[in-house]
């Protein structure tokens, strides 16, 4: 295990199960991210990403295989993983901008002036300013995004798990979102997994990409490739 | 279209009290049976004047309001246990399937025994008319909380008190109200019937109590008082909790109920 990493998936396998059938989603993936390191991951849609951030953040437990945040072993969900849900109806209705902002970081025990400076800090940061007092239901789908965002990487974990962050919005909003947050995850150092099913966005966001691809004949593959952005875009998409 | 239903019922109340007053006006059937509408009416401002009616009507709400409270005071507790322990909620279902059926009527002659016959023993009829269905739909709006609300709140790790207390309650807060609306009034027929059929039950009786007494000395004018009575807090009740949970529901409505 490197210096620097924050997490390592070990030999991780999972299948789900209904009443005859076995399917197997994830077959003995292994892979490590450093610290800082944007890690995008893309795939064909039903090919398993959701369900290995959901192993990662601990809200499954796999077949076999383990994960290890900062050396030790993550089972059950904790704070120090955070899971950003695709879906933007996550927030709290009855809480203003700063105030579901802020309710991540009150779990922290920080003391009162702490908390709202923090908040106050992550509302700033993801350009919510001038919606400080503003309620979810007059938000736009990108403005709550950027709320869960700043909720989760308000906590300051070790790893924010992102599953298909932008896919509900609309693309000048996604193409918005997609270079602030690539600025903001950059300017916190925040370790990131990014799944993404779309190619370009994938290649945008991350340093590194790792694709849940399949090899000839059909069988599950991974393939890790440095460098994204200098890949041609079609090359990648064979791999799927 | 509601001032419409509201034109439309308003006018049938009307022909209703019309029938009502000439049928007995004109002997078609006797005052003794029924009492004309116009004298019931000036009964029941005599007795809003004299104040004890006032006095009863207080008596029985006073216990309807303490036994909603006490039932959602207990609904949550179980949610909480249903939160930290997943067998409870099994356990918990079997129980309310079993006991909501039960009318309170029929556990009336137990309660009486086990309690005695006073204000308590009317309580635990409220509270077990009312906190059964409560549990059982309070359990089902918070099975219906999108599973990213679950999810976020494993993540943080919220514990159970926190999480039942100051989320759920509040995502499901149109639901809680319209739960209370639906206990309260169950509460009110429970303390009602009870009451009419038994006479006195607390010590100090309630409106059910007036319509038992006056039954008992053939005053049918001031029966008919009692359940018009009934009517108007049944209905001005419902008013304000239909209230309530709009204003909730406007204000509080989640976005994922609208989709
Ligand atoms: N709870 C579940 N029970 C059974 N099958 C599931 C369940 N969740 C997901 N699957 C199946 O597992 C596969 C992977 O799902 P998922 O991880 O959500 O894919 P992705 O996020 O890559 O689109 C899909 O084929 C899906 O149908
Ligand atoms: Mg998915």
């Amino acid at each position: 295990m490197s210096e620097n990493s924050v997490l390592k998936v070990e030999n991780l396998t999972h299948s789900y199960k209904d009443k005859k059938n076995k399917k197997i989603v994830i077959k003995d993936l292994s892979f490590e991210v450093d610290r800082g390191e944007i890690l995008s991951i893309i795939g064909k849609s039903g090919c398993g990403k959701s369900t290995m951030l959901k192993i990662v953040a601990g809200f499954l437990s796999p077949d076999s295989g383990k994960i290890i945040v900062n050396g030790k072993e993550h089972k059950k969900p904790t704070r120090n993983v955070m899971y950003l849900q695709q879906n933007y109806e996550q927030l709290f209705a009855w809480r203003n901008v700063v105030k579901n902002i802020s309710y991540s970081i009150e779990q922290l025990k920080l003391g009162k002036e702490e908390t709202k400076k923090r908040a106050e800090y992550y509302t700033h940061l993801v350009e919510l300013d001038e919606y400080k007092e503003a309620y979810p239901n007059t938000l736009s789908g990108g403005q709550k995004q950027r709320v869960a965002f700043a909720r989760a990487l308000a906590v300051e974990p070790d790893l924010i798990l992102m599953d298909e962050p932008f896919a509900a919005l609309d693309a000048s909003t996604r193409d918005k979102l997609q270079e602030s947050t690539k600025r903001i995850i950059k300017e916190k150092g925040q370790t990131v997994l990014f799944v993404s099913h779309n190619i370009k966005e994938a290649q945008y966001i991350g340093d590194r990409m790792l694709v849940f691809g399949s090899d000839k004949d059909g069988n599950i593959k991974y393939y890790f490739i440095e460098n994204p952005q200098e890949q041609d875009k079609e090359e990648i998409k064979k791999l799927l | 279209m509601k001032e419409k239903i509201l034109r439309s019922n308003i006018f049938w109340i009307v022909v209703i009290i019309i029938i009502w007053e000439s049928v007995s006006r004109l002997g078609i059937i006797s005052p003794y049976v029924l009492p004309p509408f116009s004298k019931v009416v000036i009964q029941l401002v005599q007795e809003l004047q004299d104040g004890s009616i006032v006095i009863q009507v207080i008596n029985s709400f006073r216990i309807v309001l303490l036994g909603l409270i006490i039932s959602l005071i207990i609904s949550i507790i179980v949610l909480i246990l249903c939160d930290k322990f997943k067998n409870f909620e099994y356990f918990t279902r079997t129980i309310c399937n079993i006991l909501s059926p039960l009318p309170s009527v029929a556990i009336l002659p137990i309660v009486i025994i086990w309690m005695g016959i006073n204000d308590n023993a009317m309580l635990v009829l409220v509270v077990h008319s009312v906190v059964w269905p409560m549990i059982i739909n309070l359990m089902e709006k918070v099975q219906s909380i999108p599973t990213v609300y679950h999810e976020l709140l494993a993540n943080l790790q919220i514990g159970s008190i926190k999480k039942v207390l100051c989320v759920y309650m509040m995502l499901i807060l149109p639901g809680v109200i319209a739960a209370m609306r639906i206990g309260c009034a169950r509460a009110w027929r429970s303390i009602i019937s009870s009451e009419a059929i038994f006479g006195i039950i607390g010590t100090s009786g309630g409106l059910g109590m007036y319509i038992y007494v006056n039954r008992a000395y053939g005053n049918l004018t001031k029966v008919m008082v009692g359940i018009i009575l009934i009517i108007l807090v049944s209905v001005i009740i419902d008013k304000i909790f239909v209230a309530l949970e709009k204003l909730t529901i406007k204000k509080w409505r989640m976005s994922y109920e609208r989709e």
